[in-house]
């Protein structure tokens, strides 16, 4: 008798791939038919569990109302949902949001000259104002055209200092300057 | 003599044209449990096999009209089926706290399922073992090769048909099919 089939051959066999040797093999073999026999009682004896199985919910269908999304589809389509209304409310929580005033109120205000060729405060930009007095050759330095005698006096000013501080802006104290228009030309 | 055109899906006694709700409800009946059954082996719970099995027939009602009949209604069904299992088992692993499911299934008493009611106890065991080991051996093989193995010994549908169902070579089932068999095999030779 020709060796014993391999389990490989075997399962060849169980798949349906029996070739003709192992056929031969097998009618003469009671060990290697013993083998078969196993698996195929095996799963026959599944097969047997299998088909008992029956679903407990009776099979009563009815039209689906809508159309029906799988829950990979459902929650993708509501964290996009979720995603686009945060988008919205920073949108407008951005458009609504106060902007922060710039220092620009001081220099607008009338009684204040800005003086000429100093850089601009920048838009938020911490400012103070110094009460001082200032020389009257430092209004000529700066670029004012004083008509005043006494280069050596000054004048009691209201200064306004950026935040480097540099003086951005000058006002007149009216008790030290009693002709404000004469002194000053802008 | 002329092709008689059948008005009826085979196996089904279910028309061609139907898509009126009886009709379905019909085809519902005939193949429902098979459905249910294949997901049930594939899941191993029985709340998401129903969960499949109702699944799988909403989705056919509604591609029923686009169906054109290119196979037959039980394997475009399973096909339907068998890519619902992938989707449930591929959303399942990322629930890692669910895998201890209360709806497990377990084999029973072999009492329950065993077509021969005349055999011994001890061949009742016997029988219990071997259905536990080839059911212990499936749950190690790969999604793929268990879908074949139970689609070709369970529901006995050909490798070609196979093929068509997963949308594999014929070639790819016949080697999945070989080791899903020897792995089986091997499980089930331990017992002795």
């Amino acid at each position: 008798m020709n060796e014993h089939l391999t389990s490989e051959q075997i399962t060849r066999c169980l798949t349906g791939e029996r070739g003709s040797a192992e056929q031969q093999h097998l009618d003469d073999c009671a060990a290697c038919r013993e083998k078969l026999h196993r698996g195929i009682e095996a799963v026959s004896l599944f097969r047997q569990w299998y088909v008992a199985q029956e679903p407990a919910v009776p099979a009563v269908f009815s039209r689906p109302a809508a159309p029906e999304m799988s829950s990979l589809w459902h929650w993708s389509n509501v964290a996009i949902g979720g995603l686009l209304v945060t988008c919205m409310l920073a949108g407008a929580f951005l458009i609504q949001r106060p902007q922060p005033q710039k220092h620009t109120a001081v220099i607008d205000d009338p009684s204040f000259i800005e003086i000429p060729y100093v850089a601009p405060l920048a838009p938020y930009e911490r400012t103070s104002i110094v009460r001082m007095d200032v020389p009257v050759a430092a209004l000529v330095a700066a670029g004012f055209e004083v008509h005043l005698i006494d280069a050596g006096a000054s004048v009691r000013a209201d200064v306004l200092f950026g935040q480097d501080g540099r003086a951005h802006a000058i006002r007149i104290v009216p008790a030290s300057e009693p002709n404000l228009e004469r002194i000053l030309n802008r | 003599m002329e092709p008689v055109a059948t008005s009826e899906w085979p196996g089904t006694g279910v028309r061609r044209d139907a898509v009126v709700q009886e009709d379905f409800e019909e085809l519902v009946r005939a193949c429902r449990p098979r459905i249910f059954r294949y997901a049930l082996a594939s899941l191993r719970d029985r709340d998401a096999a129903e969960s499949v099995a109702q699944d799988c027939f909403v989705k056919a009602f509604q591609a029923w009209p686009r169906f054109r009949g290119e196979c037959s209604v039980q394997t475009w069904l399973m096909q339907i089926a068998v890519n619902l299992v992938r989707d449930h088992q591929r959303t399942r692993r990322f629930q890692f706290w669910k895998r201890a499911s209360v709806s497990a299934v377990e084999v029973g008493s072999a009492c329950d399922w065993l077509a021969d009611g005349r055999i011994t106890a001890e061949q009742h065991l016997a029988a219990k073992q071997q259905v536990e080991a080839v059911w212990r051996a499936l749950a190690d093989l790969s999604e793929r090769q268990r879908t074949i193995f139970l689609l070709h010994f369970m529901e006995e549908i050909e490798p070609a048909e196979i093929a068509t169902i997963i949308g594999i070579s014929y070639a790819s089932v016949r080697v999945h099919l070989f080791r899903a068999v020897h792995a089986v095999r091997e499980k089930v030779d331990r017992l002795r």
